[in-house]
């Protein structure tokens, strides 16, 4: 290597030989500057991607910014005496999405990347919605609506099977279909299998009671629930994941017409 | 008369030529420098270009060429309510200009209103299709296809398959190709299949098959079908909205066009109709009318002077569903909006950023004549159950074809084959009523080959033959691809004709789904031939699957 360096000193002049490594030390920094500042934090990522896992994480910690209590924070609701207490979070975080940047933004062809954050906090109902800018790794609250029901987490689905669980009605009515499809007793949630979704007022306005019209403003799920045989119950109870209660337990077609007026044609087959 | 030199003088001058010589080698090495400075700063600038084009990494771009020459380049991503969301969908027919058909296109929603009014779902935005509803493929749901992933799940199936048909016209036919991209979400008991095809003609079809299992059951047989099981399944609709962001060769400048076929001269006459969608607007399909509608680009036309342009057009309308008043956006099959960034789902919209929470109040009078605008389609299934659909679910797909209009002033697909005037493909002339003579015509078969993961080299055998009357006829055989050897090179109708078919030279570690494409001609010089042309197309396609391919032999000619 020092021979090297000498012949390179005996041919070249020490003059050019400086100039050329500032030279590649440039070249050096034009390649690493480049994608961190004109595309942003993420370089690894370009504009329509999704997120990745790091900047998931990243914008998780993000999410610290937009709620009002702990993480830790939970509520806690007993539907019936006798059966157990439920235990949800305080806050949920709800949804989070690669920021749909304006088609004036995009129209550049590379941009910074940002995710959108929303946090559910149950005390008032409220939507918050924060954007996280990788690029300066700050959260901004952007809105905080109420009445605007993004699809449950999984948090949130899992407090609605226990609260389907712990209600008393709804127990019972899971319970007998359960032994009229099975033959066996309902002992455990572990039985069924439940789909879970949000509830939106206003879905079906005519046949909501107050209960279920108060899912406008609070936060509500329906469940369809199975048996371990995947044979649907007729049960499609309605939670509300805010107060913790079971507002709804039958489907709306409760005392429709009966089959006397239901355009039965065969008298065997039954169609 | 020179003088003598001294040896100062020779030791100057060659510490002169040093000195120079090694000043040369410096200034040299700072050029050396400077290229290197300029190479780094122009990579870095075409990548940015690059990603400017597409804006999406490898992993969610998608560049497929179609065995007969359309290329379809997009971007993909998952969404937690979407699903899987395409971006920047362009298309280059064979010959002609690559061109921006859509901005984004998704399903926005599946709105499923059972009969006894006992539930009425909003999978798309109540559930969400992306996330962890998102199905995890299996190689065995995606044959001869690519899995692609995301999340540590394969959510998407790409696969490019033959479509049959693309054109026949008697001795003529050409088979076509699509790119067919799906996704599997579940929601509820249903399990949604999410599908994109891409023909080789340019039509997209967007289409959602349902399957899984019945999931509401009630006690009254008028609103559903009595089972074998003497239970209920309850009727219910399917009622499927796509956003279709149209950007024709670009956001600016478009225009929804109504076209309708209108009866006239008591039904014994029908004409035309073309009425321009200018301000936000929400329509109904009529089939009494053949109604359709197409988005046109105000500005760019096609070589023959038409504006470019690409057509909705309902598969099927024999199912047609109106909800209560609660539910407007079922008032209508299509709406027009001007483009919003919040203004994402038909119904259910999370109202953010001041946004209506239901399409038909997305409609308020904006302009949508030259502007960004936004198409939501929506198709009806109503599902009567039936006893097969116990225990599982057949699948059962619905959805529409957005085709073409003037995008090009001919069939793109015409070029392949050799099409045109002098070739195989020419159209077979009409039959005389009572023919004496029928001019002779060169015929080979098959007309293309296509070889997918292929061992190769591998011989492809040709029969040369003719059609009408007259003698044998002398042709001579000639490869446009160095990796396509004709053997024999001449002969006379009847023969067969061996075409060596050897590894192009890029194709070992090409990228998966690269095709090569190389035509062998068969020509007579006699001047009795009608048709003195005929071609054998070869299109080999590396790395597109599994090997345990065979040669694909296609288009005989009878």
């Amino acid at each position: 290597m020092r021979n090297l360096l000498h012949i390179l000193l005996r041919v070249l002049p020490r003059w050019s030989i400086i100039v050329f490594l500032v030279l590649v030390l440039a070249s050096a920094g034009v390649a690493l500057a480049a994608p961190a500042s004109q595309l942003g934090a993420s370089a690894a990522s370009a504009g329509l991607d999704p997120l990745s896992p790091d900047e998931q994480a990243r914008a998780l910690a993000g999410a610290a910014a937009l709620r009002s209590v702990s993480a830790a924070a939970v509520r806690t609701a007993q539907a019936d005496p006798g059966q157990v207490a439920v235990t949800a979070p305080a806050e949920e975080l709800v949804l989070l999405e690669r920021h749909q940047e304006s088609k004036d933004v995009m129209a550049a062809g590379a941009w910074a990347r940002r995710a959108d954050l929303f946090l559910y906090r149950y005390a008032d109902d409220t939507l918050v919605h924060g954007l996280y800018d990788y690029a300066t790794g700050q959260t901004t609250v952007i809105e905080e609506v109420q009445g605007v029901q993004l699809p449950l987490s999984d948090g949130e689905r899992a407090t609605a099977i226990a609260l389907a669980f712990a209600d008393t009605p709804l127990h019972a009515q899971m319970a007998d279909e359960y032994r009229l499809i099975t033959g066996n007793a309902l002992t455990s949630a572990a039985q069924l299998d439940f789909r879970v979704f949000n509830y939106h007022a206003g879905s079906n306005p005519e046949m909501e009671t107050p209960a279920v019209q108060a899912c406008a403003i609070n936060r509500c799920a329906q469940l369809l629930i199975l048996t371990d045989q995947n044979v649907t119950l007729r049960a499609l109870p309605i939670v509300n994941l805010s107060t913790m209660r079971v507002v709804s337990v039958l489907p709306f077609d409760v005392g429709q017409p009966s089959d006397v007026q239901n355009g039965h044609t065969h008298s065997e087959g039954g169609n | 008369m020179m003088q003598p030199q001294t040896p100062p003088q020779i030791a100057n001058q060659q510490a002169f030529r040093r000195a120079l010589l090694r000043h040369s080698l410096g200034v040299a090495l700072v050029l050396v420098g400077v290229l290197l400075l300029a190479a780094t700063w122009m990579h870095g600038s075409a990548r940015l270009l690059a990603q400017s084009e597409h804006a999406c990494s490898a992993a969610y771009r998608i560049d497929k060429t179609l065995p007969t020459g359309t290329r379809w380049e997009m971007c993909w991503e998952q969404r937690a309510l979407d699903g899987i969301v395409l971006y920047d969908i362009t298309m280059t027919p064979p010959g002609e200009a690559r061109r921006l058909i859509l901005a984004q296109a998704g399903l926005a929603q599946v709105h499923v209103p059972y009969d006894d009014n006992g539930a009425r779902f909003h999978d798309v935005t109540d559930f969400g299709f992306g996330g962890s509803y998102l199905q995890n493929l299996t190689a065995a749901e995606c044959p001869a296809g690519t899995l692609i992933p995301y999340g540590g799940k394969n959510v998407l199936c790409m696969q490019i398959q033959p479509r049959g048909y693309a054109q026949k016209y008697y001795a003529r036919q050409l088979q076509g190709y699509e790119l067919s991209l799906f996704s599997v979400s579940a929601s509820g008991d249903y399990n949604y299949i999410v599908q994109y095809e891409f023909y080789d003609d340019g039509t997209i079809l967007p289409s959602v098959g349902a399957s899984g299992q019945l999931q509401r059951y009630g006690t009254n047989a008028a609103y559903g079908w009595v089972t074998a099981t003497n239970r209920i399944p309850i009727s219910h609709y399917h009622n499927y909205w796509f956003r279709l962001d149209f950007d024709l060769n670009g956001r600016e400048n478009d225009l929804v066009q109504e076209i309708q076929i209108n009866p006239t001269d008591q039904n014994r006459r029908r004409e035309k109709q073309l009425t321009d969608i200018t301000l936000e607007a929400a329509r109904r399909h009529d089939p009494s009318v053949q109604r359709s509608w197409r988005v046109l680009d105000k500005v760019t036309r096609n070589a023959d002077g038409n504006f470019i342009s690409y057509q909705i057009e309902g598969m099927s309308s024999g199912h047609d569903f109106t909800g209560p008043d609660f539910e407007p956006f079922t008032q209508n099959d299509l709406y027009v909006t001007a483009f919003k960034s919040c203004e994402n789902y038909p119904s259910h919209n999370p109202q953010l950023g001041g946004c209506a929470g239901d399409v038909s109040q997305f409609v308020n009078g904006e302009s949508v004549d030259g502007t960004d605008l936004v198409v939501w389609y929506g198709i009806t299934f109503h599902h009567l159950p039936r006893e097969e659909d116990e225990v599982y679910m057949d699948v059962h797909w619905d959805g529409f074809t957005i085709i073409p209009r003037d995008w090009t002033a001919h069939n793109p697909l015409d070029n392949v084959n050799g099409g045109g005037t002098n070739a195989t493909s020419t159209p077979t002339p009409t039959p005389s009523p009572t023919p004496t003579v029928q001019p002779a015509a060169l015929e080979v078969d098959p007309q293309q080959v296509t070889l997918i993961d292929a061992d190769l080299p591998l011989t492809v055998t040709v029969h040369v033959s003719q059609t009408g009357s007259g003698g044998p006829i002398a042709w001579q055989a000639q490869s446009d691809a160095a990796w396509i050897v004709a053997s024999p090179p001449q002969g006379n109708t009847p023969a067969s004709l061996s075409l060596d078919v050897r590894a192009p030279v890029a194709a070992r570690g090409a990228m998966a789904g690269t095709v090569y494409t190389g035509t062998v001609t068969v020509k007579s010089t006699e001047q009795t031939v009608l048709q003195p042309i005929a071609q054998v197309h070869i299109t080999v396609l590396s790395g597109l699957t599994e090997k345990n391919f065979v040669p694909v032999i296609e288009g005989p000619t009878q």
